[in-house]
């Protein structure tokens, strides 16, 4: 049992910090590419 | 005559009354009370009390099968209806610009969810199951919802006592965090000032709600339907043209399937299911949820400042926590104690916001891979 549960936790660990590191580099690059669209505009 | 009147007093609910459902009653009541004087939670613990008082009644068989309360746990949570809708609801009342802004609260968002898998291996400690476990951990994320959508997937017995649970430490974010909070952080840290957030454009706050669909969606399938719901409500609301839609969903639909959740989640505790030893466990490992939550945000914000150049008040990594805005609120006031000069509401609302997002993904990567 110990066995899967460490895999669940680690895997589910793992999963959050992996999801929202990506969510937060894809809001930067949005946020980044919108500014420089208004900046040229 | 006589025979009738035997007959008629037999089929008295008072002949069959136990001293389990005595106990219930005055747990309900117990909740009533606090939410009806106390201010805790009232919109979730009066409905949730009442219908805990009324279903332990002998005789009345509200949550028999095809019964009325049984209707509303049937239809609704068994169905995973509810707590989608009140994502909808949620998301036409957040506000994701500190998140846009500071895009790094994110990871404070997720570090908080470290307190859920510290929660979730004290349970095993204590002989729950895995799926059991997983239901208690996520208490400590404080979302709610999400708690009633994994423990109903996971662990169905234990559906009353977690959402009772996660909905009272929700309610007493402001008497747990603070001493946490500062016995791991220094004066001189809870005292730091931080830079203004940058203003966000709302083709930014439009375009959000789709991106965190795809990014999330594609990584874990299981969180659509919170998150699904949750973007949604958050699109209305940014969007401008629909508000109407997010009104409704915000007020009238969010009321009505809030009382549809407190009558099934507490028509789920029956004095059998719920007078055990194992629920005093759930409610003393829910703490330890809370309370490592809290602590994991506020350390992992400490960790980022040593890597980052722009460092951050570590106060609002406690913030991570899902309970919006009270995790928000706690973290500015601990810090506007340190010094008058702090304010960091909106600079807290990201990693509250994101701590959201973060305990859907906790909940959807155990959903994933334990259903």
């Amino acid at each position: 049992m110990w066995e899967e549960a460490l895999t669940v936790a680690g895997i589910g660990l793992v999963n959050v910090f992996l999801v929202l590191a990506i969510l937060a580099l894809a809001v930067y690059g949005v946020g980044f590419c919108l500014r420089l669209v208004q900046r040229e505009k | 005559m006589a025979a009738t009147l035997m007959e008629f007093i037999g089929r008295m609910g008072l002949v069959d009354l136990t001293w389990g459902q005595v106990v219930m009653w005055v747990i309900g009541l117990v909740l009533v009370y606090l939410g009806i004087f106390k201010k805790v939670e009232p919109l979730l613990l009066v409905p949730i009390g009442f219908s805990i008082f009324v279903v332990n009644f002998p005789r009345a068989d509200l949550m028999a099968p095809g019964h009325l309360f049984d209707l509303f746990y049937s239809f609704g949570i068994k169905t995973e209806l509810i707590p989608p809708l009140i994502f909808l609801g949620l998301g036409a009342m957040t506000d994701f610009g500190p998140v846009i802004a500071n895009p790094k609260t994110l990871l404070l968002g997720a570090a908080a969810q470290v307190g859920v898998y510290i929660a979730f291996f004290g349970a095993l400690l204590l002989g729950f199951t895995i799926p059991e476990a997983a239901s208690i951990g996520i208490i400590g994320g404080a979302d709610g919802p999400t708690t009633i959508y994994l423990t109903s997937n996971l662990a169905p017995h234990l559906l009353g006592v977690t959402a009772i649970a996660a909905y009272s430490y929700m309610a007493l974010v402001p008497i747990i965090q603070p001493p946490i909070m500062k016995a791991l952080t220094t004066k001189k840290e809870r005292a730091m000032v931080m830079r203004q957030l940058r203003p966000v454009s709302k083709i930014e706050k439009i375009i959000f709600p789709l991106f965190t669909c795809i990014v999330i969606i594609l990584i874990l399938p299981e969180a659509a339907p919170l998150l699904a719901m949750f973007m949604l409500g958050n699109l209305f609301m940014e969007c401008g043209v629909v508000d109407r839609l997010a009104e409704t969903a915000r007020t009238a639909l969010m009321d009505i399937v809030t009382i549809f959740l407190g009558i099934g989640v507490g028509g789920t505790m029956s004095a059998e299911t719920f007078l055990r030893p194992q629920s005093i466990f759930v409610f003393l490992l829910g703490i330890l949820a809370f309370a490592a939550c809290t602590a994991t945000g506020v350390l992992i914000a400490k960790l980022m400042n040593v890597f980052s150049k722009e460092k951050v008040n570590p106060l609002i990594g406690a913030a991570g926590v899902s309970a919006v805005p009270m995790a928000a609120r706690v973290a500015h006031r601990v810090g506007a104690e340190a010094n008058p000069q702090t304010y960091l509401l909106m600079h807290a609302m990201g990693p509250n916001v994101a701590g959201v997002i973060g305990t859907l993904c906790a909940a959807a990567s155990f959903l994933a891979l334990l259903k």
